[in-house]
């Protein structure tokens, strides 16, 4: 899961990327609108973040312009006025939610949170495929109701996964989804990174799709529908 | 009194107006009755001439009482006499001759003047009436065209009268008319100046009326044709009134500067202070809280003071309560909420669009935060208000909570996201609009929150 904050004030956006990453999600930020215009149409995130009041270029334009250039990633934007006219003008331009200033960061990790499920289709909080159990709120992994411990980068993988369980994801899509801007990217190296995962978890819910990627399904229900094919 | 315009034209224009009209009808009358006065006197000395060339003295010196006269002296008391009369020595008069139309009574002559060969005097007549009378000396000689007589120094005296009776007649038919002239005139006066005056300060009384319309919030502007000398008062009064709206707009802006200059700090520090679990993090948390109440509240208010005096101000409610429910709908969609909608045509707030929208989406937002499945919402018109009902079928509110989520910084349910100022700025707005909010329980189980708000016409 890849988040984009834009927010102009240093403290505000220091604090959002901090907990954000806290909460195993990659991060890119920026300070400016047009950077922050650029990047929301070139990179693979989940959700932005948006700050209205930003230097370059607005947030409302930014957005309008996103929306009118097909990006559709689900957009959350901060108001400092808290007015319903500069809401209702944001929800018009396209963002999906809306938190007024000041705000707690809890309420700005629950609505990301809501938003990515919500884009992904999913109703709770909590995905589960098979004996396995993601929830998004606590960012825990149970398997048969023990808990595993993953790293931030091994959580996002089984979480970017889960949350488009029964797609097949390309290795390339999950490096723009994992990775931060400036990171080093390896497509190589997330296959290691799903050796571990299946390793920890030791139930078969992440399948190879030669060539194509991978996916995540309920081994259940693939049996079933093997056995069905039969 | 003069504190009208309308009083004041009407005395200044109606006053002179009059004295104008008294004068003219003084002069005329004066000017009428010299006239006749002079007639008068005209036709007396005619009669005096004429009896002068007729009176004779013959050869003894003594008076020719046989005068002919004109038939007006025959006719008894027909208002025209004569009278020829000596001065005896006791200073007495003796009187030589009279027309017939004295018949037995005399002229009374009040006095002889020293030295006046002609003088006029008037006297009381034989049957009372009043008498003008033009009196003439004459030598004897004279009369007697200058045949040799015994005393041709006598002197006679040839009194000619005339009853002013009809004089007096005259002059009441002039006064009747005069004074009939006068008084179509004078209401002539009065109803043109009435005329003129209402007529003039019709535009006034329209600019007055359009006034009062921006006061009760059915213009925005003053509007209509206004006649030269109001006009620039009708463009300084929309100048005035757009300046007003830039103030706001530029209050509005700052306390929204304001605001964007508090709530990043305050939003820095709270967050802050979450990170860590020491007894300072934690009363710097609190003491943030508190202040991020504060500043939403005290900016709340700010607006709203300066927003309701605002004058002019009109929203439709429709476009406003359409819009804030579309957007509440697309953020909320996961909830699956309907949203019944009952807002009636053509109603219309007598105050701004913003305050409108922070009254309805606080309300729907926290509607929308309770609800299960339904929210119903309502805008009708109640004599000079409008009625807002918005009813969801979430948990509700226990009665004795009520008056506690009006009030400021009150937050009853911590656990859900939000400010938990919605319900008390949307008191504070609706109090400065001396509106009413009520919380009372809904048919569909939840909250119902009811709220009264000016019309505009």
């Amino acid at each position: 899961m890849k988040i984009l904050v834009i927010e102009d004030e240093p403290a505000i956006n220091r604090q959002l990327v901090d907990a954000f990453k806290e909460a195993n999600y990659a991060v890119d930020s920026t300070g400016d609108g047009e950077e922050g215009e650029y990047m929301g149409e070139t990179g693979s995130y989940d959700a932005i973040i948006l700050d209205l009041g930003l230097p370059g270029k607005d947030g409302i334009s930014v957005l309008k312009s996103w929306r009118a250039g097909g990006v559709t990633t689900p957009v959350l934007i901060l108001t400092a006025r808290g007015v319903w006219s500069e809401r209702v003008e944001g929800i018009d331009a396209g963002a999906d939610d809306y938190v007024a200033k000041p705000y707690q960061i809890e309420e700005v990790l629950a609505r990301i949170r809501a938003l990515v499920r919500r884009a992904a289709g999913h109703v709770s909080s909590e995905i589960t495929c098979g004996p396995l159990r993601l929830d998004t709120k606590s960012t825990r992994v149970t398997v048969e109701g023990n808990p595993v411990k993953l790293t931030s980068l091994e959580y996002r993988l089984l979480s970017y996964l889960l949350h488009h369980m029964g797609r097949v994801v390309s290795r390339s899509e999950l490096v723009e989804h994992l990775y931060e801007q400036d990171f080093d990217r390896d497509s190589n190296t997330i296959e290691v990174f799903i050796g571990r995962l299946r390793k920890k978890l030791g139930v078969d819910v992440i399948k190879t799709v030669r060539g194509l990627g991978y996916c995540a399904e309920d081994p259940a229900q693939v049996d079933g529908k093997a056995a069905a094919d039969s | 009194m003069l504190g009208s315009i309308r009083a004041r034209l009407l005395v200044f224009s109606a006053i002179p107006a009059l004295l104008f009209l008294i004068i003219g009808v003084l002069v005329v009358l004066s000017l009428a009755r010299g006239i006749q006065r002079e007639e008068f006197i005209e036709t007396l000395e005619v009669e005096l001439f004429q009896l002068v060339a007729w009176a004779q003295v013959v050869d003894d010196g003594t008076f020719d009482p046989q005068l002919p006269g004109a038939t007006r002296f025959e006719t008894a008391f027909s208002g025209w006499y004569y009278q020829v009369f000596q001065l005896n020595e006791t200073g007495g008069i003796d009187v030589v001759a009279t027309s017939q139309s004295l018949q037995q009574a005399r002229l009374n002559i009040p006095e002889i003047p020293e030295g006046s060969n002609r003088w006029f005097t008037e006297a009381i007549g034989p049957t009372g009436e009043g008498l003008m009378i033009v009196v003439q000396r004459v030598r004897a000689a004279t009369l007697a065209d200058n045949r040799p007589i015994p005393n041709p120094d006598d002197q006679f005296f040839i009194a000619v009268a005339r009853s002013v009776e009809p004089l007096t007649q005259t002059n009441q038919l002039l006064y009747r008319a005069l004074g009939i002239g006068f008084g179509i005139g004078a209401v002539y006066l009065m109803l043109s100046t009435i005329f003129l005056v209402t007529f003039s300060l019709a535009p006034l009384a329209r600019a007055q009326q359009s006034l009062h319309g921006i006061r009760s919030g059915e213009a925005s502007r003053l509007t209509g044709a206004f006649p030269r000398e109001i006009e620039p008062l009708a463009e300084e009064i929309n100048l005035l009134i757009d300046e007003n709206e830039k103030v706001v707009e530029r209050a509005r802006t700052q306390v929204g500067n304001l605001a964007h200059a508090l709530k990043t700090p305050l939003s820095v520090l709270t967050n802050e202070a979450q990170t860590a679990e020491t007894p300072l993090a934690n009363a710097v948390a609190e003491q943030a809280a508190l202040m991020r109440a504060q500043v939403d509240r005290y900016l709340a208010r700010a607006r709203v003071a300066a927003t309701s005096q605002v004058l002019g101000a009109r929203t439709e409610v429709a476009p406003v309560i359409s819009r804030l429910v579309r957007a509440l709908e697309k953020i909320q969609a996961d909830k699956n909420i309907t949203v019944e909608q009952d807002v009636g045509e053509g109603l219309y707030l007598r105050g701004e669009q913003q305050d409108l929208e922070e009254v309805i989406g606080n309300v729907l937002e926290n509607a929308f935060k309770w609800a299960k499945s339904r929210i119903v919402l309502k805008a009708e018109k109640t004599g000079a208000d409008l009625l807002f009902t918005v009813a969801d079928d979430g948990p509700g509110l226990a009665p004795e909570d009520r008056p506690q989520a009006l009030k400021r910084g009150q937050r009853l349910d911590e656990t859900t996201p939000g400010t938990g100022l919605g319900l008390s700025i949307v008191a504070d707005i609706v109090s400065a609009y001396g509106g009413e909010v009520k919380l009372g329980a809904a048919a569909l189980g939840g909250l119902e929150v009811k709220i009264s708000l000016p019309s505009a016409r």
